[in-house]
């Protein structure tokens, strides 16, 4: 074997990637010529260089993080791959409990959706009709002569008085009238 | 690695993949630990930063957990796990590259607790190292890529072109280029290591 060819399969050969009739002649070449030998020996000061290298290991608990996030997403598949093959049996199995997260979530959002409508149906009569809720009404301009609002108004007192007249206390007498 | 361990790894880790396939989702754990070093320090020696190497292997390894049902077993699962990460690699490195960052510096702080140590008492120290690193961290991405595949994760020809997705050729056409430049930045006069 010529330098010529042993010079390109110099670097597969200290790789130890050179198939084995060739990495044997380029040895034997290697042997008996200096300014191949001196090619081999930098290119193998090249991979010491590197081999001096410390290991690089991953953290401590990386292993435990990346099982947390696989049994996550175990637990509660991605949308794009909750229909499919991905999803895997272990995902099968345990489709139940993100149901159960489901439904929690919507009886969480009817609560929400109730105290909105509670909320509403105390606050907005009071904003939109304030005389209703005032001692004096007729003051507030308020027709308490006409209509339901005036019945609305006359239950209120009585509830009112009934109130009172548990505490002790003077009942109104329907001053506004 | 010998052919035979290869196929011995294979054989190991695929088991390990039907089972977590049919289910044993517990059993991935065990493959976390067999690839966690290889797939972490193929992250930290390209993005440089132990935080984002996390983040990268972690992700890394949740694809491949959800790449299980579909993964063929035609490559090994190694070779397909350091496809994955070396392009989420390549995708952060897009992303955030920064001509002020050596992606291939391990510094002291990239490092844990007991390699810290050994450096500190020059178990592994070398001046020459750290030339070679400054001259790899010089290199074009592809070229930085392939040295660093070769010599710090230890791979072979075939296998650095099935992670890349490149002919072997181009494996080899790309070494001899890195290599070349590698000699060239490291045949120059040597500063007082004020160069990054």
């Amino acid at each position: 074997m010529r330098c010529m060819r042993v010079e390109p399969l110099i670097e597969r050969y200290v790789d130890g990637a050179l198939e084995e009739p060739l990495s044997r002649e380029v040895e034997k070449h290697v042997g008996s010529c200096a300014r191949c030998a001196a090619r081999v020996s930098a290119a193998r000061q090249l991979l010491s260089a590197f081999a001096a290298d410390p290991t690089v290991r991953a953290p401590r608990g990386f292993a435990d993080r990346v099982m947390d996030a696989v049994y996550r997403e175990a637990l509660i598949p991605r949308p794009a791959e909750s229909g499919s093959r991905d999803a895997g049996r272990e995902v099968g199995r345990t489709r139940l409990l993100p149901t159960i997260a489901r439904m929690y979530r919507r009886l969480g959002l009817s609560f929400m959706l109730a105290a909105a409508v509670l909320a509403a149906s105390l606050f907005i009569p009071r904003v939109a009709y304030p005389a209703l809720f005032s001692q004096n009404g007729a003051d507030a301009g308020f027709d308490t002569g006409r209509g339901g609002i005036a019945v609305v108004r006359n239950a209120l007192d009585g509830a009112d008085n009934a109130v009172r007249e548990l505490l002790g206390e003077p009942q109104n007498g329907g001053s506004h009238r | 690695m010998a052919p035979g361990n290869a196929r011995a790894e294979r054989g190991a880790d695929g088991e390990l993949i039907e089972r977590v396939r049919n289910g044993e989702t517990r059993l991935f754990a065990e493959l976390v630990h067999r690839h966690q070093d290889a797939v972490y320090g193929m992250a930290l020696r390209f993005v440089g930063s132990r935080t984002e190497a996390e983040d990268v292997a972690q992700e890394a390894f949740l694809r491949a957990y959800r790449g299980i049902p579909g993964f063929k077993g035609d490559a090994k699962f190694s070779t397909w796990l350091y496809r994955i990460t070396f392009n989420l690699c390549a995708d952060w490195l897009r992303r955030n590259r920064r001509p002020d960052r050596a992606a291939a510096s391990i510094d002291k702080a990239d490092m844990p607790a007991d390699e810290r140590a050994d450096l500190e008492k020059g178990l592994v120290v070398s001046e020459e190292r750290e030339r070679v690193r400054r001259a790899l961290d010089g290199l074009e991405e592809i070229y930085r890529g392939v040295i660093l595949l070769l010599y710090y994760q230890d791979m072979s020809y075939d296998q650095i072109a099935e992670v890349l997705g490149v002919p072997l050729k181009t494996v080899e056409t790309r070494l001899y280029r890195a290599r070349k430049m590698l000699r060239v930045a490291l045949e120059e006069p040597r500063h007082g290591g004020g160069q990054a």
